[in-house]
């Protein structure tokens, strides 16, 4: 009786941390190219009828200045891409943290996908 | 006789071939040129003028802004709005009306604004009821539908320079007034900073 019950706990603990684990692997993050830059946080908010999205960066290098490119993409509830934004430049001065606030133009639109591209350093 | 058909053959088999030898696949012509498809997208840094990267940008910003203000998102009805101009104050030829058209495509598409025609094409309105409207309907047609709202702005520019680095700062700013009042009810701007250094490649 005390194993079946060591058992449960044990298979409901791994489970919980599966689950937990494969959530934070975040498929609304695409990391393109060298990951030198952390996403730290995104979420999101209605804002009336559109969806914003809060993301919050950071360079953990103590040396450089980091210049990457970043885009969101945002999708309807049946997972078609409606829009995605143009490419922006953003700049991350040496251990500093950034947040990005982006709003989706468009009411129909429910998920959303970060995509950040980092160039090769030179 | 025979020679002449010969060449004749050899003439229509060079103009078959070079024909058919356009380069690719199915649907495609001309596929090893050097013109190649990019990302409409992309950022852009072959100068430090005002290019497609600015613009998508700039509308984008100002878009969000815009349909954050409480005199669109709180609006009982969505408000009519009329384009005027952006002035171009910088010493670049700035097409600001990409920029005002880009802002009205993807407000229209949000569904809280409606746009009413500007003075670039208000032209073919007129024309338009001229040509379908009746004779009682012609005597009301310059009756024109009054906007809510009309947007105007600056665009500008300060450029400084040295013998190793190259700096430019836009500033995009807009405005939505209340005509009937004057009142301006919403600004905002797009701050860009473009820095050109001669030792660095890329941005």
């Amino acid at each position: 009786m005390y194993r079946t019950k060591n058992f449960i706990i044990t298979f409901a603990a791994t489970t919980l941390l599966v689950a937990f684990f494969t959530g934070c692997a975040s498929k609304d993050v695409t990391i393109i190219g060298e990951k030198r830059v952390d996403i730290i946080d995104h979420r999101t908010f209605k804002e009336g009828n559109f969806i914003k999205a809060v993301i919050d960066l950071e360079n953990n290098d103590y040396d450089n200045v980091e210049g990457f490119v970043y885009r969101i993409e945002w999708f309807d509830k049946d997972g078609i891409l409606k829009e995605a934004t143009a490419w922006k430049p953003i700049v991350i001065h040496k251990n500093q943290k950034i947040q990005i606030v982006e709003m989706s133009n468009l009411p129909d639109v429910t998920t959303y996908k970060i995509v950040v591209s980092v160039p090769e350093k030179l | 006789m025979t020679k002449t058909t010969l060449i004749l053959s050899i003439t229509t088999a060079a103009l078959f071939v070079s024909g058919c030898s356009t380069s690719g696949g199915a649907g495609m012509v001309g596929y090893d040129s050097n013109v190649k498809y990019g990302d409409a997208k992309a950022v852009e840094t072959v100068t430090a003028d005002f290019g497609s990267t600015d613009l998508q940008s700039t509308a984008e910003a100002l878009t969000q802004s815009l349909l954050e203000s409480r005199y669109i998102s709180k609006a009982t009805q969505p408000p009519k709005v009329r384009l005027r101009t952006v002035n171009n104050l910088t010493y670049e030829h700035i097409d600001t009306k990409a920029i005002t058209d880009k802002i009205r495509i993807k407000l229209l598409k949000s569904g809280q604004v409606r746009f009413l025609a500007d003075k670039a094409n208000l032209d073919e309105v007129y024309d338009e009821q001229q040509l379908t409207a009746s004779t009682a309907v012609k005597e009301n047609s310059k009756n024109i539908e009054e906007a809510n709202y009309i947007v105007t702005g600056n665009v500008r520019s300060i450029k400084k320079a040295n013998d190793s680095v190259k700096d430019v700062y836009y500033n995009v700013s807009l405005e939505l007034v209340n005509p009937q009042t004057g009142e301006i009810v919403w600004a905002d701007e797009k701050e860009i900073r473009k820095v050109t250094s001669k030792s660095s490649v890329g941005w």
